[in-house]
């Protein structure tokens, strides 16, 4: 069992990768909504510095969610997300296997490009660890929790719009505990029940989501 | 605060909240008739339809 | 086979034509509760109750604002525990019931908003206010207007059904944790003290009109449910026996 998940993630992992755009655009998307906000709002420095973590973090919300409507839909157009479904491995762990790739190749480069961003923006030095920390933490939500919006909507034609409707209200309360968080350590003070609120949402969505999501595909491809 | 709402005896102006009241109230009202007709509507409509299939059906199977 | 009379009803009212019959036989009744408590919460909320020290007569929307405000989490509560029963043990009327009560959850939030809105206005000046409450509905109505997106654009009605299922178990499991995110927000980044709930205690003439508009509304949920159902039953069983059975012979237990 775990060499299929092994195989599943490498596969996945790789035809990401390959696929420059699929794991590029997100990037590209994320920088370019950010450098909105400068643009449509005025340079003013403390206004940005007021905005940024909530920016920082709606921005790779968008990014995150955009791009799982692939997360699903090529496997299932070729068939091989049957085949998957077909086989005796558990297919709890098989999603997970995919969700991590999609972690891996969208998260990570997200947080890695959180303080070119934060610098952008303005955003208090003694604030970039609790930013990157807070990404570290709900990245993953939002790659398990979209997972289960993209195994409803695999295959409908509504697709990406109606994946992020789904989605957005369950994401309310890490965006709120992560954007809170990093803004209070800007002001001087302690984020650390913020992030052990996220630390307790990424442990409830990594033992319940993959199920869920498990549960989701089986009803959407039957 | 209090003294502001009470009116003066033998005034003629309207309380200021009643847009506001009838406003809620109306939308109230609105939404939720709205809510319930379209069940009657619906219902009137597929009844129809399934006397028209059930009779057609009835009608064939008797030739 | 149980004797069980209780589990037999269960069992009867998973027959579409028994349960068709039985929720015709339900309606007039629920719909007759209902005209009654909304009557007498209405008269004792716009008439009998004394003007608010404070806020004057605009404090009366309270009556539906809350009702809707409560109807809107409980039937969302309903339509999860609807979804977890159909998902578990397949029983269609389990789903039926289920996606006939979103768009009724839907126009309570609705109301819950709009009359929030309309009573923020004269009490604190502005329309819209991004309080605990209020948010935490927009919030809700975005749940519904998920639930409502994903059964219309899944064609086949009994998949469209158990996703609705399971979007709605998924919300539920969210719906506190969203509830006390945005509390902690709302009190964190209040600069000034507005609370649309307000935390004044009621007076018993104003609390006994609100608990009858809110059993009112339960009334109202009811009838429409069950109105909603049959002619969703009606709907996907336009072929079958029972159908045909019900349209010659109206009223007559199967």
């Amino acid at each position: 069992m775990n060499n299929s998940f092994i195989a599943l993630l490498r596969r996945d992992f790789l035809m990401i990768l390959r696929n420059k755009s699929e794991w590029l655009q997100p990037l590209f998307f994320l920088v370019v909504v950010v450098s909105l906000f400068p643009l449509g709002l005025g340079p003013g420095p403390t206004l940005l510095a007021r905005i940024a973590p909530g920016v920082i973090w709606i921005a790779a919300l968008l990014a995150s969610v955009l791009s799982l409507d692939q997360l699903f839909r090529s496997d299932y157009e070729d068939g091989s997300l049957e085949q998957l479904m077909l086989g005796n491995q558990s297919l709890s762990l098989l999603v997970f296997a995919k969700l991590l790739a999609h972690w891996l190749t969208t998260g990570l480069p997200i947080i890695a490009l959180s303080p070119l961003l934060a610098v952008w923006l303005n955003l208090p030095m003694e604030a970039f660890p609790t930013l990157v920390k807070s990404l570290i933490l709900g990245t993953p939500v939002l790659t398990l929790v979209g997972g289960i919006g993209a195994a409803l909507t695999v295959g409908l034609r509504g697709g990406g719009q109606l994946l992020a409707l789904l989605v957005f209200p369950l994401l309310v309360p890490i965006l709120i505990f992560a954007t809170m968080g990093v803004s209070a350590v800007a002001g001087g003070m302690e984020a650390s029940a913020h992030m052990g609120l996220m630390f307790a949402y990424l442990i409830m969505s990594l033992t319940l989501a993959p199920f869920a999501c498990a549960a989701a595909l089986r009803i959407s491809i039957s | 605060m209090g003294s502001e709402n009470d009116q003066e005896p033998g005034s003629e102006t309207m309380n200021p909240h009643l847009p506001f009241i009838i406003g809620a109230y109306g939308i109230f009202i609105v939404v939720l008739t709205y809510c319930a007709l379209v069940p009657v509507v619906r219902g009137r409509n597929i009844r129809a339809q399934l006397k028209r299939y059930h009779n057609r059906n009835r009608n064939e199977t008797q030739t | 086979m149980t004797k069980n009379p209780i589990m037999l009803f269960i069992h009867k009212t998973g027959s579409p034509g028994y349960f068709y019959w039985l929720s015709g036989k339900m309606i007039p009744w629920l719909w007759a509760a209902f005209f009654i408590f909304a009557a007498w919460g209405l008269y004792q909320g716009l008439f009998v109750a004394p003007t608010d020290y404070l806020q004057g007569e605009s404090y009366r929307i309270i009556y539906i604002h809350v009702a809707s405000a409560w109807m809107s989490m409980m039937i969302y509560g309903i339509m999860a525990v609807m979804g977890f029963i159909a998902l578990v043990w397949h029983i269609r009327i389990a789903e039926i019931l289920m996606i006939s009560s979103a768009p009724i959850g839907a126009a309570f939030t609705i109301i819950a908003l709009a009359t929030g809105s309309l009573w923020g206005k004269p009490t604190w000046g502005t329309y819209w206010v991004w309080d605990a409450r209020l948010t935490s509905e927009l919030v809700l109505l975005f749940l519904y207007l998920g639930i409502l997106g994903l059964h219309a654009a899944i064609e086949e009605p009994r998949k469209a059904a158990r996703a609705v299922a399971l979007l709605a178990i998924v919300g539920i499991v969210n719906l506190p944790i969203i509830h006390f995110s945005v509390k902690w927000w709302n009190t964190l980044h209040q600069g000034s003290t507005i609370n649309l709930a307000g935390e004044s205690t009621i007076d018993i003439s104003m609390l006994v009109p609100m608990l009858v508009m809110a059993i009112a509304t339960k009334f109202f949920y009811g009838a429409v449910l069950l109105s909603r159902a049959r002619v969703l039953l009606l709907t996907q069983d336009l072929k079958k026996q029972w159908a045909a059975r019900t349209i010659k012979n109206p009223g007559v237990k199967p």
